[in-house]
C-alpha cells in the first residue's frame, strides 16, 4: 500500500533545481526504493498501532485531571513534593507584597528534595515577595521545622503555622527585629 | 474556562500577526503562502516575538499588554514594507485517513491540555514562576533572579515571555490552561513541517513522517510537562530544515528564517546554544565545500542569531551578576572519563526507545545510510549526520563536565534534552528518503 502510494505521489512533486529528474519510479529492481518503502511502512505502522493507545492515555489522563477542581490542580505540584500548599496562602496573609523574606527548611522536615521544593514553591507562590540569600538582607523570615530563636534570629510578631504534610513540624513566620 | 481559552487564543493570534510580518519580510511569502503555511507563520511569529520580547525585557520594558501588542504590530508592519514574491501552489499532502489519525491524536492531546495540572517539577519550580515574576514584578528583576529559591536564573527568557504574555491576556495565572500553549506549538510544528517540505518531498513520505512524529509518545509527554524542551526542539528542527533548504536548494530566504528560529532556540534554553551551534557548524562546513563565501554567509547568520538571541541576555546576566548553578568542571574531565559510556548509552537509549520516540531515530539512521549509499547528493545526509552527532557530542560533554551529582543530573534530564536532536533527525528524514527515491528514479530513467 505504501509502495503504491509512493509511486502514485511521486509525479506530484517538483524539484527546484532540475524538474526533469522526478518521475514515477519503476519499483521492480529498485532495491533502495524498496528499503525506503519498508522504512516508510514501518514508521507509519508503528505510529498507527500506537495511536489508539496514545489516545487512550490522553483520555485517561484527562478524566483524572478533570476530577481536580481549579484550586487542587493549582497546587498539585506542591502536594506531590510533600508540601502543604495552604501554608503559602497563610504566609501571604502575613508577609506584605513586595517584602523581602529569607526562607529555609530544617533537615528535620525531610530530604533535600522536600526542603528544596519548599523554597522553590515559595518563589512562585509568594510573588511579588522576593526571597533573599541571607536573613540580614530581608525583612521577614519563613522557616520550616526550626524556630527563629534556634537559628539565632530575633523576630517580632512570630506566627507558628501548623501544617498538614508528611512532616508535621510547623512553619515559623515573623518580621526580623 | 472558555473565556480563558479565548484569551489564550487571542494572545496567540498576536503571535500569528507577528509571524505574517516576519514571513513576508524575511521569506517574501505572499498571502496564499502564509495561509497554506499557517503553522510555519505562527511559529515564525512566536519565535520572533519571543526573541524581541527578551530584548525588550533586557532593555527594561515590562512586557505589559500594550508593549506586547506593539512588538507584534511592529513585526507585522515590517512585513508590509516588503513586496512578497509569488509562491507556487504545492500539491496537497494529506489524505482523509492520515488526517484522521493526526487529528484524533492531536485532539485528544488538546483536550488533555485543557485540564493538565502543572505537576512537573521544573515547570512549577522555575519556568512558570519566571513568567509570573515578569508579570508581578513588571519585567526583569535581578533580585528575583538572585534569590536562592530561583533555580536556573541564567536561563533565557523566550518561554517565560510567551507565558507572561498569555497570562497578561488571561488577566490571571491559569497554570492548567498554559499547557494549551504547548499543544499549539506541537500542532503548528506538524503544519510547519508540511509547509516547508511539501514542495520537495512526495506526499506519501511526508505523510508518514508527520504521522510518526505526531504519534511519538515522548512528544506528547514532554509537551504536557510545560518544560521548554518541546518549543526548543521545534525551533531546532525547523532551523534544521531551513538550513537544508539554504544549503541544498540555495534558497537565501530560508537562511533569513533560519536566523529567526536559531535565535529563538538560543533564547529558549541554555542547550539551545549547543544545538544551534551544532547546526551552524554543520552548515558552515558543508557550505565551505561549495565556496568560502557561502560558508561565510552561514557564519554571519550564526553571528546574527547569537547577537539577537543570546548576547543581550548574556550581557544583562553578566552586568547583574546572575549566574546559573551549572559550571563545566573542565579540570576534572580526565578523572571523569568513566562518565562517558553511561552518558552516551543513556542519551542514545532515550533517543531510540520506541516507547518514547517510536522509530523516528532508527528510521533517520537508515535514511542517512541509504542516502549516503544511493542518493548521490551527499550534503543532505552529511548535514543530518553532522548536526545530530555534534548535538549529541555537546550534550555528552555537558554531562561529562557537570558540576552537579552526575547520576542525578543524567537521570533527571537525559530524556528531555534529546527532544531537539530527535526532532531534528525526524524532520530531515523525509528529505533523505525523497532524495534516495529521486536518485533511484534517475537511474531507472537512464538505464
Amino acid at each position: 500500500m505504501v509502495a503504491a502510494a509512493l509511486a502514485r505521489n511521486a509525479g506530484a512533486v517538483t524539484v527546484a533545481s532540475d524538474p526533469s529528474v522526478v518521475r514515477p519510479y519503476e519499483r521492480r529492481g529498485l532495491g533502495a526504493a524498496r528499503i525506503v518503502d519498508a522504512i516508510v511502512g514501518f514508521s507509519l505502522a508503528a505510529a498507527i498501532l500506537v495511536a489508539p493507545l496514545l489516545v487512550w492515555v490522553h483520555i485517561d489522563r484527562t478524566v483524572q485531571s478533570a476530577r481536580l477542581d481549579a484550586n487542587a490542580a493549582a497546587v498539585i505540584g506542591a502536594k506531590q513534593a510533600g508540601l502543604d500548599p495552604t501554608v503559602y496562602e497563610r504566609v501571604e496573609r502575613i508577609v506584605p507584597p513586595h517584602a523581602r523574606y529569607w526562607i529555609d527548611a530544617s533537615p528535620l522536615v525531610g530530604g533535600a528534595a522536600t526542603r528544596d521544593a519548599f523554597m522553590m514553591w515559595a518563589s512562585g507562590a509568594l510573588l511579588p515577595r522576593i526571597a533573599v540569600s541571607h536573613p540580614r538582607r530581608g525583612d521577614w523570615i519563613v522557616l520550616w521545622g526550626s524556630s527563629p530563636s534556634r537559628r539565632g534570629l530575633h523576630v517580632v510578631g512570630l506566627h507558628v503555622l501548623p501544617i498538614h504534610a508528611r512532616s508535621r513540624l510547623p512553619v515559623y513566620v515573623g518580621r526580623l527585629a | 474556562m472558555i473565556a480563558d481559552v479565548a484569551r489564550l487564543l487571542a494572545a496567540n493570534a498576536l503571535f500569528l500577526v507577528a509571524g505574517v510580518g516576519v514571513r513576508r519580510a524575511l521569506a517574501r511569502t505572499d498571502w496564499p503562502g502564509l495561509v497554506r503555511g499557517l503553522g510555519l507563520t505562527y511559529l515564525a511569529g512566536l519565535a520572533a516575538f519571543g526573541v524581541v520580547a527578551q530584548l525588550a525585557l533586557v532593555a527594561g520594558l515590562s512586557l505589559n499588554l500594550p508593549e506586547a501588542c506593539a512588538i507584534a504590530v511592529s513585526l507585522f508592519v515590517a512585513g508590509l514594507l516588503r513586496r512578497p514574491a509569488l509562491t507556487p501552489s504545492p500539491p496537497p499532502v494529506f489524505t482523509t485517513s492520515t488526517t484522521a489519525v493526526v487529528a484524533v491524536v492531536m485532539t485528544a492531546l488538546g483536550i488533555r491540555s485543557l485540564y493538565e495540572p502543572l505537576a512537573s517539577w521544573d515547570a512549577w519550580a522555575f519556568w512558570t514562576p519566571r513568567a509570573q515574576s515578569l508579570v508581578l514584578l513588571n519585567g526583569l528583576d535581578s533580585h528575583f533572579l538572585h534569590a536562592p529559591s530561583t533555580p536556573n536564573p541564567d536561563y533565557p527568557l523566550l518561554l517565560p515571555s510567551i507565558e507572561a504574555t498569555v497570562f497578561r491576556f488571561m488577566g490571571h495565572f491559569d497554570t492548567r490552561l498554559i499547557h494549551l500553549q504547548f499543544w499549539l506549538v506541537v500542532v503548528a510544528f506538524l503544519g510547519a513541517l508540511v509547509a516547508l517540505l511539501r514542495d520537495q518531498v512526495r506526499p506519501a513520505v511526508l505523510r508518514a513522517a508527520v504521522v510518526a512524529i505526531a504519534c511519538a509518545p515522548a512528544l506528547a509527554s514532554n509537551a504536557e510537562s510545560a518544560y521548554a524542551d518541546v518549543p526548543l526542539g521545534v525551533f531546532v528542527a525547523l532551523a534544521g530544515v531551513l538550513g537544508w533548504r539554504w544549503l541544498v536548494l540555495g534558497e537565501e530566504s530560508a537562511l533569513h528564517l533560519l536566523v529567526v528560529f536559531a535565535a529563538a532556540a538560543a533564547a529558549t534554553k541554555v542547550e539551545g546554544r549547543l544545538f544551534v551551534g551544532a547546526l551552524f557548524v554543520a552548515l558552515a562546513v558543508l557550505a565551505a565545500r561549495d565556496s568560502l563565501r557561502r560558508s561565510g554567509r552561514c557564519v554571519a547568520a550564526a553571528a546574527v542569531a547569537g547577537a539577537i538571541g543570546i548576547l543581550p541576555w548574556s550581557v544583562w546576566t553578566h552586568v547583574h551578576n546572575v549566574h546559573g548553578a551549572y559550571h563545566a568542571d573542565l579540570r576534572g574531565l580526565a578523572g571523569h572519563a568513566d562518565r562517558l559510556p553511561p552518558t552516551l548509552a543513556t542519551l542514545i537509549g532515550h533517543a531510540v526507545d520506541p516507547l518514547e520516540w517510536l522509530l523516528l531515530v532508527p528510521a533517520a539512521l537508515a535514511a542517512v545510510v541509504l542516502a549516503y549509499r544511493f542518493a548521490g547528493e551527499r550534503r543532505t545526509p552529511s548535514l543530518a549526520t553532522l548536526a545530530f552527532v555534534l548535538s549529541l557530542s555537546f550534550l555528552v560533554a555537558t554531562y561529562w563536565a557537570t558540576s552537579y551529582v552526575f547520576e542525578a543530573h543524567l537521570r533527571t534530564s537525559a530524556d528531555r534534552v534529546v527532544v531537539a536532536p530527535v526532532l531534528l533527525a525526524a524532520a530531515l528524514t523525509p528529505v533523505l528518503l525523497e532524495w534516495v527515491l529521486r536518485a533511484e528514479e534517475r537511474r531507472a530513467a537512464y538505464s
